[in-house]
């Protein structure tokens, strides 16, 4: 059996005499149950604000503003239409694609190597340089927005898709950092030495074992990041300008001066998140690998 | 931009340079106002800057809304090209904060309301648009200034002495949407319930008190609803309690809202609260309306502009809305405003198109275009009393007499200008809340505000 | 194989840069915190720290670090307990991405916006409290009582953020290795036992991460507090973020909010700096 289980595996190693059969399998099938409920009370919270958005997304406004909540209603996709088809929404949407993407390539060309520095050599100034990196993080945004403007309107880094990559380094670099390191750090170094003995260096090492390896972390790592970058907030409102605006100021747009519109709100909310399903989608199969991952360790 | 355009005015404008900076001279400000080298024409021209262009930053409102529905038609007309960007309102205040103090002048003109006028024009950042209007070279002979009403004109300006100087010095914004305060009612619940409309304070607090817990139409009625958050906004419909007893924020340097007036005043609107629904004193405007749209309220005191909302289809309680002045006190009736306009950037380099620009957004036409747009009150005498203007307000009872009234004998803007009164604002709506939360009593909680307000003003 | 001496440097080299980079507003908006500077009144003048005595002996600045602390504190043992809970039962069985995917649903939203989502269903008569209604219970005020608004906000955050959690610790579950789960349990330990004895201990690394990140992301936690409730009802919820952004943005006291915010910075540093020694000790267990 591929899933470990705990209890069955206790019992079959410990060589017990094990109990009958039947009081066994109930045990099992009790904390089975127990399991699915638990995680299904999880999901449902989980779950239940964004089934809600979805369901605002598809009323017509005078569904959405009463008391008691509607349930039932007549769908319309009026709202998908009205956010679909104008430039309004679509070209932060484009904009947020652009700089996210722009910054995780960016992050992996310097992160990684930064990792896998932090994590395989010893050398001076190690947990220095990594809380270091760690560091960009500290500062709340507010505290450098102001000279950070300043700066980018003088280098004319404002409002350009280069000012924003590089700005959001500041959030997806020291995550994809140490997400890394842990999870290159877990993996035993012997693998890279028996490349070594076999004649090969460290970066014929890094291509052809590591890297497979810590396809779990990365995945993970990349995704997280992707999650940061793509719902910025404050960077991309202050540095961004009318050529790069991104989603998060973007749907904002709906909120006006007397009234929300929720219902095309709640559609450009559905619309965003759909990007980060499909990278969650492809990445989380990277991470399921992870189990053949364990297996190597001694 | 067009870098011929401007070669040729300035190697024309020797003299140009040395009358300008008489006008500069005399309107006192900061060397950067008024019309400049770069903004030098011989004659009014709407074509005088065709080929360059601004940016504008503006919030999400329904001014901005017409504005951007009707670009087009002003890019045409000067062949200036416009760039607008809008943002949802506290987006917008930190945006425009950043740009405004790094001086870049990326942005040209922008929207803005009286504190932040004072906030702008303590700092030099905003242009003194006075100059602006009385050059016959830069302004359209027909653009009427006096057609503005003069209470909003009044409120645009300062000398930028603190606490002081309301209403002369600079013109630091145009006019463009004017709101008052007034006291909407339920038709309906209250000729059920045989209740007049109630004139004063105590009659409206007497009225609100019979009808709170009642029920009808299946529902439980609150007596009355409004702001209740702990930021300056709050202190705009609570102004017509305010003004009603004679309370002045600031007197002679120091805070004044702890006086004997003060203290009443705040009495009787915690009085009026209790029959609010609990969560109330948390509220934004935003939750205030939506909640008086559900109709589970009799009185609501707020924003008169908010009829659009109120009527429109689909409504809960449209055509049930009764629209009255604000309750009288001791000292009469009264009503704070508040004024979104458009202000000129002072580091903007575009200032000759930007305040074309602002003309044409704050001109009879396009204000009484946007009136489709719901924006409203129009700040134009001529406009609010225009066929538009009632067609477009003649479901709505009372509404556009009221409006009016409010606007030409009540409103003012009550405060003391200051660079920091949004902080004063802030901390007299939040002992305000504090009361109202039962968390002190009235007097403790002005008087600690009255402190603080002091050790922020010094 | 040969240690390039060099190499690790080289390595860290281009993430260095970017630190560098932003040193200077850094820098700017530190110096700023140890001045007088509001935006509107003239440039920045020096008043030796007055800012942060007056941070510390108001009881506004006060309030606001207790409410930091307490959110910060409150938010990420709340997530770590039912973050690996969940990741554990997750472990439990074979229960395919899909289910995986719909827990991490959550944290696909941009954080204000679901926080303006929830601030709708939590209102006197949004969905939340229409629920609680037709089972029977009482109306709460959520995000508008004084007492309940904080947790309100954690209640929020939570939500938004134990999927983080659960990520980062079904990954790091998987490299407990089950044969040492195996022998203690032939020596007689039960679960539980098992659990605090070995998988926590080799969860370390992972945990230390985690905590290194929602420690720091909820210390530093704005924009859902300020989206729902602005700081309120009257200070319930403004911690240091909330006040340097009230102090800064409105009322234009740039040195005073730069100090609530160089303060917050020392407390994240403080936070990493206990993580990274608490990892080095695990490493060299």
């Amino acid at each position: 059996m591929t899933a470990l289980n705990e209890l069955d595996t206790r019992t079959l190693v410990t060589g017990r005499p094990g109990p009958t059969a039947g009081p066994r399998r109930r045990r099992k099938r009790v904390a089975h149950t127990v399991v699915v409920t638990l995680l299904s009370v999880w999901s449902l919270f989980a779950l239940a604000p964004i089934v809600w958005i979805l369901m605002m997304s598809l009323k017509r406004p005078e569904d959405i503003v009463v008391y008691p909540p509607k349930f039932l209603f007549v769908p319309t996709i009026d709202n998908y239409i009205t956010v679909l088809s104008g430039s309004e929404f679509m070209t932060p949407f484009l904009n947020s694609l652009i700089v996210t993407a722009g910054s995780l390539a960016l992050t992996l060309l310097i992160g990684l190597p930064a990792a896998y520095a932090l994590a395989r050599f010893q050398f001076r100034g190690r947990e220095s340089i990594a809380l270091g990196i760690l560091s960009m993080r500290f500062a709340p945004e507010l505290l450098i927005i102001l000279p950070l403007y300043l700066l980018f309107q003088k280098t004319g880094l404002y409002d350009s898709y280069l000012g924003l990559i590089l700005a959001y380094q500041l959030v997806t670099l020291p995550m994809l950092v140490w997400m890394l390191r842990s999870f290159i750090e877990d993996l035993p170094v012997e693998l890279e030495e028996a490349v070594a003995v076999d004649g090969g260096n460290r970066w014929t090492a890094f291509r052809h074992v590591l890297f497979r390896l810590i396809a779990p972390g990365l995945g993970a790592s990349l995704m997280l990041s992707f999650i940061w970058a793509w719902n910025s907030y404050t960077l991309p409102l202050v540095l961004a300008g009318k050529n790069t605006q991104v989603i998060t100021t973007g749907i904002q747009q709906y909120i006006s001066y007397q009234s929300i519109d929720w219902g095309p709100m709640a559609a450009a909310t559905v619309v965003s998140i759909i990007p980060g399903i499909l990278f969650a989608v492809f990445s989380l199969r990277w991470i399921v690998g992870g189990l053949t991952a364990g297996t190597v360790k001694g | 931009m067009n870098l011929l355009t401007h070669a040729r005015p300035r190697r024309l404008l020797a003299v140009g340079a040395a009358a300008v900076a008489a006008v500069v001279a005399l309107a006192g400000c900061s060397a950067a106002s008024g019309p400049d080298a770069s903004s030098d024409v011989k004659s009014f021209d709407w074509k005088n800057f065709s080929g360059t262009e601004i940016n504008v930053l503006m919030s999400e409102h329904p001014l901005s809304g017409a504005i951007k529905d009707n670009i087009g038609e002003f890019e045409k007309k000067t062949g200036i090209h416009v760039h607008i960007e809008t943002l949802t309102e506290s987006d917008y205040m930190v945006k425009i904060l950043t740009e405004l103090q790094s001086g870049s002048g990326t942005y040209d003109a922008f929207m803005t309301s009286q504190p932040m006028n004072y906030q702008y024009a303590a700092a030099g950042w905003i242009e003194d648009l006075q100059p602006w209007v009385d050059n016959a070279k830069q302004t359209a002979p027909d653009w009427d200034f006096k057609d503005f009403f003069p209470a909003l004109i009044d409120a645009e300006r300062w000398d930028t002495t603190d606490f002081g100087g309301a209403g002369e010095g600079g013109l630091w914004a145009i006019p463009a949407n004017e709101e008052g305060y007034a006291l909407f009612y339920r038709k309906d619940i209250l000729e059920a319930n045989g209740i007049a409309v109630p004139q004063t304070i105590d009659d409206l607090i007497a009225a609100a008190k019979k009808l709170d817990g009642t029920q009808f139409d299946g529902k439980t009625i609150h007596g009355f609803v409004s702001r209740g958050d702990k930021t300056y906004p709050t202190l705009n419909p609570f102004s017509t309690f305010a003004g009603a007893y004679g309370v002045k924020d600031i007197t002679d340097g120091k805070a004044s809202i702890n006086s004997p007036e003060g203290i009443e005043a705040v009495k009787k609107w915690v009085e009026l609260m209790q029959t609010a629904p609990k969560a109330a004193s948390t509220y934004t405007w935003y939750e205030a309306q939506q909640d008086f749209l559900a109709g589970t309220s009799a009185f609501y005191i707020d924003a008169d502009h908010m009829a659009p909302d109120f009527e429109k289809s689909g409504s809960a309680i449209a055509g049930k809305v009764g629209y009255a002045l604000p309750p009288e006190g001791p000292e009469g009736r009264a009503s704070s405003m508040w004024v979104w306009s458009l202000g000129m950037n002072a580091a903007s380099k575009q200032k000759g198109a930007t305040w074309q620009f602002i003309q044409w957004a704050t001109s009879k036409e396009l204000l009484t275009t946007a009136i489709g747009n719901g924006n409203m009150n129009p700040t134009r005498v001529s406009v609010a009393d225009s066929p538009e203007m009632a067609e477009a307000t003649k479901n709505w009872g009372d509404y556009n007499k009221v409006w009016k009234e409010i606007l030409a004998d009540y409103a003012s803007w009550p405060y003391s200008p200051s660079a920091t009164w949004t902080e004063v604002g802030d901390i007299w709506a939040t002992s305000i809340q504090s009361a109202i939360l039962g968390q002190s009593d009235v007097k403790t909680a002005l008087d600690e505000a009255a402190d603080k307000i002091d050790a922020a003003i010094e | 194989m040969k240690h390039k001496k060099r190499l690790p440097y080289l390595l860290a080299l281009p993430a260095l840069a970017v630190l560098v980079a932003i040193l200077y507003p850094f820098l700017t908006g530190t110096w700023w915190s140890f001045t007088s500077y509001r935006l509107n009144r003239g440039g920045p003048e020096f008043n030796w720290g007055k800012n942060y005595v007056t941070l510390f002996t108001s009881g506004e600045g006060l309030h606001a670090l207790w409410i930091t602390l307490f959110y910060a504190v409150m938010v990420v043992v709340i997530e770590c307990v039912l973050g690996i809970g969940i990741a554990m039962l997750l472990n439990y069985g074979r229960y395919g991405n899909a289910f995986r995917l719909l827990i991490v649903l959550p944290l696909l939203l941009p954080p204000v916006i679901a926080a303006l989502m929830w601030k709708v269903m939590l209102t006197e008569n949004g969905v939340v409290n229409w629920l609680i209604t037709a089972l029977g219970g009482e109306k709460q005020l959520w995000l508008n009582g004084p007492d309940s608004a904080l947790w309100s906000v954690i209640l929020i955050d939570v939500w938004i953020f134990t999927p983080f959690v659960v990520l980062l610790a079904q990954a790091g579950l998987k490299s407990v290795p089950q044969e040492l789960i195996e022998a203690s349990a032939m020596d007689g330990a039960g679960p539980i036992r098992n659990f605090f004895s070995i998988t926590l201990p080799m969860l370390t690394p992972v945990l230390v991460v985690i905590i290194a990140f929602r420690g720091i992301d909820s210390l530093k936690m704005f924009d859902i507090i300020y989206t729902t409730t602005k700081g309120g009802p009257v200070d319930a919820t403004t911690n240091l973020h909330v006040l340097a952004y009230l102090d800064g943005i409105r009322n234009l006291n740039f040195g005073m909010a730069m100090a609530g915010l160089v303060v917050l910075w020392v407390l994240c540093n403080i936070l990493a700096n206990l993580l990274l020694k608490a990892r080095r000790k695990e490493a060299t267990v």
